[in-house]
């Protein structure tokens, strides 16, 4: 229950913070959904936002999974996931309005960077430390205009487009706790009291991430198409 | 020991990050390339020459890929190709794309604004292409393309006061192939075939006999006999295109057409075949569906029916209101549901399009003709009454108009219409509709 609550109130935590940001500004569309109602423009943009998590943004999720895997309290969990939803969504929003415009080439490296450093915090910290929650906000920062770049590519509507930016952004959300619970109902539920869970779970998963994500660091800086 | 590691982490994280702002290359830009037209029209010199600046422009931007000036003139030559093609599906995004850079990087570019709001009239996104021209006009008063875009744009959404000025506007400012035909449409639609047919005359001696533009506005020429039911000098009109403009499948089609016209619907079908396999245009399978039809070639005609559905149809079941490269294509799939007698779509799609431009008399008369199909001759007839506003004097429009008054309870005017149809043309080429016509009028129209 405890843990329903809380997922609801960084949902609605985000929401408020993006309508606070973005009543105001002004914005252009690329795509034409004119002939679209304001709910179903809400939905395409809902399930793109979803889709970009689950299952197309294996970076995304490795983030996420990184941030799981170190805790074992849900609570501290949600903390972290709010800090990253709160982060990006403040990126997502200032890119969408064209107060910046992250380079790609150089936010997607980042990206895989903030995975790998993660990821390995997670094996040489046996404890969650205070400076954790800073880091996955800077991290949040980062990922929010990666999805501005891939929003940006998709479109959006001139007519809907506070419209489709929350609901993008709500998409994103919903996938990241998609995620959290999948990850909790296949791993922490049965084993995070464990005493093994450390060694035979959290750190062969952190460094699997860790060496995923050092690859694509190297291929994305160098090798990028 | 760990916090050892820490800083070890935090340093290596330090250093990666550094070599991702010194080594991470931006992506070099890929513009959209041309397609290779195949068949005749591959041939032509004029390919060649197009191509050879087509690839050049290309080379530029791989170069210099800011080069704004390289990118407007790439998208003015991929809308160019949409039209010779027929490939809008293609084109009309890659144009669509190089303007929105320019735009991004040059909100006043005059000429970028005009090639995107052409883009847009030919996507039949009206009201958006209108707005992008009006945004374009202030910067450049004297030019009489812009006012083209308007008049165009007023036109499709039924504004035919609007569009008068904007022509007379554009004729004032330059008398030449474009002004001309507009001048024509719009005499056209407002009865006045005579007229219409001079200003065409004038817009073909204005061009450059060879080129697309020019033998299309033969074309429109031709189209205006065969409405008028002269059609040796309709033939005449689309021989001369075929001699200018080898393989001009527009012409192939207005040979089609007249064969139509005079019941050799074997030769018919073998010149929309023909103008078929050179470019891409719904229309052609849409005659072709008629002419199986006729030609007793039930099973090809259905298969042909629903290819006319498929090529408008988006390529998502979520998205049918707009075709798949782009367009809206409510008006055209509204009567190629009635050739499937599937009513209820066709309703459907005609009152997307009505919503969009409830004024425009094409709409309206396709609107009402679904009615009219549906049996419901009371509200067939009341948008009829918006179709005939301009007083247009097509044949069809009159045939159908007669045929709704007939059922709506007006049979004197009806029958008058009808008449009147005839009388202009004889030789209408929609045989169903000429038959449907007569048989609801008195024995002496049947005759």
């Amino acid at each position: 229950m405890r843990f329903n609550k809380n997922f609801v109130c960084a949902i609605v935590l985000l929401v408020l913070f993006q309508f606070a940001f973005v009543l105001n500004a002004n914005a252009h569309a690329i795509a034409d959904l004119s002939k679209f109602s304001r709910t179903d423009v809400g939905l395409i943009y809902l399930k793109l936002g979803f889709t970009h998590i689950l299952p197309l943004g294996l970076d995304h999720i490795l983030f996420v999974l990184s941030i799981f895997f170190l805790n074992n309290q849900l609570k501290t969990i949600i903390w972290q996931a709010t800090a990253f939803t709160v982060a990006h969504s403040i990126t997502l929003g200032l890119a969408m309005y064209g107060f910046i415009s992250p380079p790609t080439h150089i936010v997607e490296p980042i990206i895989a960077l903030s995975i790998m450093f993660i990821a390995i915090e997670n094996i040489i910290s046996e404890q969650l430390k205070p400076s954790r929650i800073i880091i996955v906000f800077v991290f949040g920062l980062i990922h929010g205009m990666g999805f501005a770049n891939v929003l940006t590519e998709l479109g959006l509507p001139h007519n809907q487009f506070l419209t489709s930016l929350l609901t993008f952004n709500l998409g994103v959300e919903l996938g990241q706790i998609a995620v959290i619970i999948l990850a909790w109902f296949l791993i922490g539920k049965w084993f995070n009291k464990k005493s093994w869970y450390r060694i035979r779970i959290v750190i062969p998963i952190s460094a699997i991430i860790a060496i995923i994500a050092i690859y694509w660091t190297i291929e994305r800086t160098f090798f990028a198409a | 020991m760990k916090k050892y590691l820490y800083v070890i982490l935090v340093s290596i994280t330090g250093i990666l990050l550094v070599l991702i702002l010194l080594f991470s290359k931006k992506p070099i830009k890929q513009f959209p390339s041309f397609m290779e037209r195949t068949g005749s029209m591959s041939l032509t010199g004029e390919w060649f020459n197009t191509k050879k600046v087509i690839e050049g422009l290309l080379a530029a931007l791989k170069a210099n890929p800011d080069d704004n000036k390289s990118k407007l003139k790439l998208a003015q030559a991929y809308i160019e190709e949409a039209r010779v093609t027929g490939d809008h599906g293609y084109y009309d995004a890659a144009t669509l794309d190089l303007l929105e850079e320019v735009i991004k990087a040059e909100p006043q570019n005059f000429e970028a604004l005009c090639c995107k709001a052409t883009v847009l009239l030919s996507q039949h996104h009206f009201a958006e292409g209108l707005k992008v021209a009006q945004e374009a006009l202030p910067l450049n008063t004297s030019s009489a393309y812009v006012f083209g875009l308007m008049c165009d744009a007023n036109v499709e959404l039924g504004k035919y006061g609007e569009a008068i000025k904007m022509a007379d506007k554009m004729v004032s400012l330059r008398p030449d192939m474009r002004s001309y035909s507009r001048i024509s449409y719009l005499r056209e639609i407002h009865g006045d075939f005579k007229g219409s047919i001079e200003a065409s005359k004038m817009a073909v001696s204005a061009g450059y006999p060879g080129l697309e533009q020019t033998e299309y506005s033969r074309i429109v020429l031709a189209h205006l006999y065969e409405s008028t039911g002269i059609l040796d000098t309709a033939e005449y009109q689309y021989r001369t295109a075929l001699i200018e403009r080898p393989d001009y499948a527009y012409a192939i089609a207005g040979l089609g057409r007249i064969e139509k016209a005079k019941g050799n619907y074997k030769k018919a079908i073998e010149h929309y075949e023909k103008a078929k396999s050179i470019i891409i245009d719904y229309s052609f399978s849409d005659e072709l569906t008629d002419l199986y039809f006729l030609n007793n070639e039930g099973e090809k005609a259905k298969k042909t029916a629903q290819e006319v559905i498929d090529m408008l149809k988006p390529g998502s079941n979520e998205d049918e209101s707009s075709s798949s490269h782009g367009h809206y294509a409510d008006k055209e799939l509204a009567y190629a549901y009635l050739k499937n007698s599937d009513t209820d779509n066709a309703l459907k799609h005609a009152k997307l399009e009505y919503e969009r431009r409830p004024e425009n008399i094409d709409v309206c008369e396709a609107l009402a003709w679904v009615n009219y199909k549906k049996g419901d001759f009371k509200e067939a007839n009341k948008f009829i009454n918006n179709a005939l506003k301009t007083n247009s004097k097509n044949p069809i429009l009159l045939c159908r108009a007669g045929m709704i008054k007939i059922k709506a309870g007006e049979e004197e005017k009806g029958e008058k219409m009808i008449q009147q149809a005839f009388e202009i043309n004889p030789f209408i080429a929609d045989i169903s509709i000429k038959n449907e016509a007569s048989s609801l009028t008195k024995s002496e129209l049947k005759n």
